[in-house]
């Protein structure tokens, strides 16, 4: 197997970031060769093949000497905030939640511009609060913001931190406080996911949680240029948590409601997760998982959305292959549809259609 | 030994494509190379059929870590030896499968190893996407500039809506050495064969 060349430990951190989920493909790449590695100077043997272009790489000397220009260029030159719009439109539903995110890039994209024409810029603060329900998006959502926070320059690595109370919160005096910066050195450069923030404050005055709430504070303050903390959670319970911590709102500017799925959204949604998985929906499918939507959305109290859908979609997919297995010469049109029978209820199946 | 990398999202047909290309150069029998995620190297000699079977499927991730086939290329002189490379598919975003996830890192470091990039680029959901190219793709091509001799190879030209499709991705990318091939039908490889020799004979 092929050994690595130049700067092996620098590949390997990478590498091992990129593994652990730390990274995305994008950001993995860009570091790796962003940072020198792995380029090649001239092809093997002098085949010189493909047109090669030189961009400088930022804090070298042809990146300080180019030219005042009001353009935002990404890696390539590309028109990165259409880029960032398509992918933030791909996102299905999110009506408001996409405008104040376009807004908020929009300004940064503007300050840019005015820094590159030596005007006075003013930096936004990017901690944000997430309210909504389980499946409507917040995770995902905070992936896309750490992955274009980071091509906008705004973000050093664009890593994405998820944790909770446990990652958090110790069991001894001064542990908390440790465990907390521990979490904010990791995602320094990125975004710092804080699911079910409320829980910090569950256990009242005398509780460890408090502590990383005052750490927190201090690291949303003291690293606001290179850090974007993200509080997420159920809708009630967070308007709760941030009436009970009056400092944290003003300190957190950006709040996001992320409403429930229409059941027409949930089914886009289902036609996109199938297609990502090479399936499709027959027409009398939708309708039954329509109907199995909208009365789940009724029913429940606390409504699992897209995380729902995804369940369901899986189910069918078992479903279809027990209804095909031992059937010959399926056809690819056969094994690519989920029918109407692969979302109605059987013996092994918890939910009922 | 020159080192050639398939790679690109998952179920494109890269494995298929590795596999024809192995046995066009390599002859009736492929001796096929894997590390396990503890490490350890495996070993096993197949028929182009046997391979076929037992490492491509239709869905998506059957290939979870990297493999590899060492070929001697023996058309003209001199013989040059070619470590041809399958990855795991790609994902844009993190996958929450860790082993998978692994596997991923090792393609990445294989693929940043080598000099020779086959991308492979799945026609039929390209004309899907009206000729929209994934995020992976996109973040593939940005980097091609790093490597020596990269080639686009335009898979499953057999699906309805394939021979659209290449046009439009020939067309958008005029300076890309674009190979559209159908992997299932072995259709298109003539050109890949002698776009590789000649980059070993270069090369040797």
């Amino acid at each position: 197997m092929p050994k690595s060349g130049r700067l092996p430990d620098l590949r390997e951190r990478i590498l091992g970031q990129y593994a652990r989920g730390e990274l995305a493909l994008a950001e993995a790449l860009k570091q790796i060769y962003g940072e020198g590695f792995g380029s090649r100077t001239s092809p093997v043997g002098g085949v010189s093949e493909e047109p090669r272009a030189v961009f400088p790489v930022p804090g070298t000397f042809a990146a300080r000497h180019a030219p005042p220009s009001a353009a935002v260029p990404g890696e390539d030159g590309a028109d990165l905030y259409g880029e960032m719009l398509q992918e933030l439109h791909q996102f299905v539903g999110l009506g408001r939640l996409k405008e104040v995110i376009q807004e908020a890039f929009a300004y940064a994209e503007i300050q840019k511009m005015r820094q590159a024409l030596r005007l006075k810029t003013d930096a936004i603060v990017w901690h944000m609060i997430f309210r909504g329900n389980p499946g409507t998006g917040k995770t995902t959502m905070a992936r896309f913001l750490a992955k274009w926070l980071h091509r906008f320059g705004i973000l050093s690595r664009g890593q994405l931190v998820e944790v909770e109370r446990a990652d958090l919160v110790g069991e001894y005096i001064g542990h908390t406080a440790q465990k907390t910066r521990e979490q904010v050195r990791r995602a320094m450069g990125g975004v710092l996911f804080i699911d079910e923030a409320y829980s910090l404050a569950r256990g009242g005055e005398k509780d460890f949680g408090r502590e990383a709430i005052d750490t927190l504070v201090k690291a949303v303050e003291d690293h606001r240029r290179d850090l974007v903390v993200i509080l997420a959670g159920y809708p009630r319970e967070m308007r709760t948590f941030l009436r009970l911590n009056p400092g944290l709102p003003s300190r957190f500017p950006i709040q996001l409601d992320f409403d429930d799925y229409s059941v027409e959204e949930l089914l886009a949604i289902a036609d996109r997760m199938a297609a990502e998985r090479e399936y499709r929906l027959s027409p009398g499918a939708k309708r039954t998982l329509a109907a199995y939507l909208a009365r789940e959305a009724e029913r429940a109290e606390v409504f699992g959305n897209a995380r729902l859908v995804r369940n369901a979609l899986e189910k069918a997919m078992r479903r279809q292959a027990r209804r095909l297995a031992g059937t010959a010469g399926l056809d690819r049109d056969t094994l690519m549809t989920l029918e109407e029978e692969d979302f109605r209820s059987g013996p092994e199946v918890a939910w009922t259609c | 030994m020159l080192t050639a990398a398939v790679a690109g999202l998952p179920g494109v047909g890269k494995t298929m494509f590795w596999l024809r290309t192995g046995s066009g150069l390599g002859g009736r029998f492929l001796s096929v190379r894997w590390r396990e995620p503890d490490g350890r190297e495996g070993k096993r000699r197949m028929s182009p059929a046997e391979a076929r079977c037992r490492l491509c499927s239709l869905g998506r991730h059957k290939t979870r870590n990297p493999q590899w086939m060492d070929i001697a290329v023996r058309r003209g002189l001199p013989w040059t030896k070619v470590r041809l490379t399958d990855t795991a598919g790609l994902v844009a975003g993190v996958h929450p499968d860790a082993d998978l996830r692994r596997g991923m890192a090792e393609s990445l470091r294989l693929l940043t190893d080598s000099p020779v990039w086959f991308h492979v680029v799945d026609l039929g959901r390209l004309a899907r996407e009206n000729g929209r190219l994934h995020e992976v793709d996109r973040e593939l091509l940005r980097y091609r500039r790093h490597v020596p001799h990269y080639a686009l190879i335009a898979n499953k030209a057999d699906l309805p809506g394939a021979a659209e499709a290449a046009e439009r991705l020939i067309g958008a990318h005029p300076d890309l050495r674009i190979f559209v091939v159908s992997s299932l039908y072995r259709t298109g490889f003539d050109s890949v064969f002698r776009w590789l020799l000649e980059v070993c004979r270069r090369t040797a």
